[in-house]
């Protein structure tokens, strides 16, 4: 019985190729290694301006990473809104202002620690999450926000059919909103009702750029490699299949 | 010393030889990783579970405390417990299921469909709130909306028998190609979060923040 | 009047215009004509291929929020199933509402119309929470992960589970999907381990995502949403609530459109007059 398994053999071996690309850059990173991306996200830089407003107008922030699970092929996403809600959070605890975030039960421990942790870095210490957990995901959103009046809506990780109710609801609130969502179906409707908008996978750049941790900046590299590598393939595939040369595809099926 | 193996390192080695075997077990033809991975994955059923158990303990105390501090619409919290402990009985009490199948569509279902429904509402005002056409770009959004609504209502190819045939070059061209596009990069996103875990280099799902680097 | 105040239209008028044009039809039906896609023929003839005495796997992966969209879809694909000598096999691994909406569309049906035994023929085994991980868990070994059905009756007494094992005997996934994007874990986890074969139907929100599996063949066909059901009622030549609903749908997408159009003129309008143009 072979070990390999016919059919992904080709699979296997791009998939150690990705990884073995990825761990190398992010390790460079460990290493001291420094990468100075150019990339400049739009949605980002206006979250310490939004916030600032925020402030200005005494009015609070709400943030939610989200409510699908962490478990699954959009957990990742969730993480990522997560990971961002921190950085949030602490550009919050920097400026004084306050910040509400509303998530799923399986997020709270992990919400409750970053919201805490973030206070942390900014030197407050005892600083009580305001995380909160609905069952009726966008009803909760939306009357948190409702009821205290927040001035910045910001969404950013796995959502579904509840984004649009949340994103819109905040607009005729009067909020001003920042979102971004790495799920597809999601993506025409963070774009169409946000002010500013992270689509695909900007969310998981998002992540790296906002902590200027030069492993996940490696890591970043390494994805920018990876997807030009990806677009020849998909450009010379889309070439040879024209001429009806089929090898690569024979290949990619071994 | 202790600590910092089962705080910090413990979780991220557990992770890493989870993840790597599960992973391997995907491409490889091995029987002690399928076993390995099929204990696993039936070791993670109740682990989910208990979550929603946090997420109810949590709501509960949130608003047991908005009652006893009278925050807030308080009375809508009393309402919220009651309707936890009146919803908790009747599923765990033998001879109320037929109660619970009657009450839980008639009610709760019948407020998701409510909120699903002004999903439909909202999807309008976001049409005349957004949909203006600035430049290039929501020129082409707009259009591809304009198309999707024409081409799917029936009524639309009775007006305009091309409308069938410009809804399927839409989603067969441009929004497949763009749906891939996303997919592909949201796909190797997982992969190098994914690969940060398991290496240690993010430990978000701990709690901790700041991570090494 | 000045167009320019049509980019300040109370957006309350536009939902007491969508709210009567979607719910009059309901009243009083139009009639609007009705074209039958191909995907749509592709679901029906993969349901119809699969071989006597095969079992299907019905992934009722919807929410109660969704019941309008998905009910009569499911509604017409079981009663297709139920024409057919399948056995039916049900877990649901989205939400705790997906069984209770599967018993209410299996007792629409009723199993004694089509000559099925509830056992035999089709069991509904409920919700288990975890997602893609239990789905992945029941298609290695269903009997070590599943102890009951739906209403307590031991998976020993039930008759359709005794030559099943898992993914592995499963001839055809019907993935019915409302705000997650079920189909696609199937074929993650089944089809590329077992080559299982997956068809199904979606909700609008997720049909796009899911139309790149349709192209490259690892969807089998994809019913879109409400009207999926209604093309898959006539197919199956059992009108029903979606074929209602057409005409909802169809002036309802005329009032979107309209907004739009209102909401650019405004803005043209107002964009001319800041230029220095005449009010029109």
């Amino acid at each position: 019985m072979s070990i390999l398994i016919s059919g992904k053999i080709t699979a296997f071996v791009l998939f150690t190729l990705i990884v073995i690309t990825i761990a190398y850059l992010s390790f460079q990173g460990t290493r001291g290694r420094k990468y100075n991306l150019k990339r400049k996200l739009e949605a980002i830089e206006a979250i310490p301006e939004a916030i600032g407003r925020a402030v200005e107008l005494n009015r609070p922030i709400h943030y939610t990473p989200g409510s699908e699970s962490t478990t699954g092929g959009r957990g990742t996403q969730t993480w990522m809104g997560i990971v961002i809600g921190g950085y949030v959070t602490k550009i919050c605890a920097k400026l004084g202002a306050k910040i509400t975030w509303s998530v799923r039960a399986e997020h709270l421990p992990m919400a409750r620690e970053i919201y805490r942790e973030a206070f942390l870095l900014e030197g407050q210490i005892g600083v009580e999450p305001d995380v909160r957990y609905y069952g009726a995901f966008a009803v909760g959103c939306i009357e948190t926000m409702a009821t205290d009046k927040s001035a910045v809506n910001i969404l950013f990780g796995g959502f579904g059919s509840e984004l649009p109710q949340i994103a819109e609801a905040a607009a005729r609130l009067g909020c001003f909103q920042i979102g971004g969502s790495s799920n597809p179906p999601m993506v025409p409707l963070v774009v169409a009702s946000c002010d500013y908008s992270l689509i695909g996978e900007e969310n998981f750049a998002a992540g790296a750029i906002l902590s200027e941790n030069h492993v996940q900046l490696g890591g970043l590299v390494a994805l920018d490699i990876i997807k030009v590598c990806f677009t020849s393939l998909i450009v010379l595939g889309s070439l040879l299949i024209s001429a009806n040369i089929t090898a690569l595809i024979d290949i990619l099926k071994i | 010393m202790g600590s910092v193996v089962g705080r910090r390192l413990a979780p991220v080695i557990l992770t890493a030889i989870f993840g790597i075997v599960m992973i391997l077990n995907f491409f490889l033809n091995i029987p002690a990783l399928a076993s390995f991975t099929a204990e696993a994955q039936r070791m993670f059923v109740p682990i989910v579970a208990s979550a929603g158990v946090v997420g109810g303990v949590n709501l509960l105390l949130y608003h047991f405390t908005s009652v006893s501090r009278r925050r807030g619409d308080w009375p809508l919290s009393a309402l919220l417990i009651g309707t936890f402990f009146f919803f908790l009985v009747i599923t765990i009490t033998p001879g109320l299921e037929s109660f619970y199948a009657l009450m839980y569509p008639a009610i709760v279902g019948r407020l998701k469909e409510a909120t699903w429904a002004l999903i439909s509402l909202f999807m309008v005002s976001m049409a005349y709130r957004s949909f203006k056409i600035r430049n290039l770009e929501t020129l082409l959004f707009t259009l591809g909306c304009v198309v999707i609504l024409f081409g799917n209502a029936p009524v639309g190819e009775a007006i305009w028998p091309g409308a069938g045939k410009a809804l399927r070059w839409f989603m067969d061209i441009p929004t497949m190609a763009g749906m891939r596009a996303i997919t592909i990069g949201v796909g190797l996103g997982i992969i190098a979060y994914g690969v940060r875990v398991m290496l240690g280099y993010d430990r978000t799902a701990l709690g901790e923040f700041s991570e090494v680097g | 009047m000045s167009l320019e105040k049509l980019t300040k239209l109370d957006t309350r008028w536009i939902y007491l215009l969508f709210i009567i044009v979607t719910v009059a039809p309901l009243i009083s039906p139009l009639g609007l004509p009705l074209k039958i896609s191909d995907d749509t023929r592709i679901v029906f003839d993969t349901i119809d291929a699969v071989p006597e005495g095969g079992t299907v796997f019905f992934g009722s992966d919807m929410g109660m929020g969704n019941r309008g969209e998905t009910q009569a879809m499911m509604v017409a694909v079981l009663r297709h199933l139920f024409t057919s000598d399948v056995k039916v096999i049900s877990v649901c691994f989205y939400s705790s509402d997906s069984p209770i909406l599967l018993e209410e569309a299996v007792n629409e049906i009723g199993l004694a119309n089509y000559d099925k035994e509830y056992g035999v023929d089709f069991v509904n085994f409920g919700f288990y929470e975890g997602r893609e991980a239990t789905l992945v868990a029941f298609g290695v070994d269903a009997h070590a992960f599943l102890n009951v059905d739906y209403y307590g009756t031991p998976i020993s007494e039930l008759s359709i589970m005794d030559d099943f094992k898992g993914a592995e005997d499963i001839d055809l996934v019907i993935s019915l999907s409302g705000g997650e994007i079920f189909p696609e874990v199937y074929l993650r986890q089944w089809q590329t381990i077992h080559g299982t074969k997956v068809t199904g139907g979606a909700v609008a929100m997720i049909y796009p995502m899911l139309v790149s599996y349709v192209a490259s063949g690892q969807l089998s066909g994809l019913l879109a949403s409400s009207r999926g059901a209604a093309e898959y009622e006539l197919l199956i030549n059992k009108p029903g609530s979606a074929i209602i609903a057409m005409d909802s749908q169809s002036l309802g997408h005329m009032v979107t459109i309209l907004a739009i159009i209102i909401s650019n003129l405004g803005y043209f309008a107002s964009k001319r007059s800041k230029k220095g143009g005449l009010d029109i």
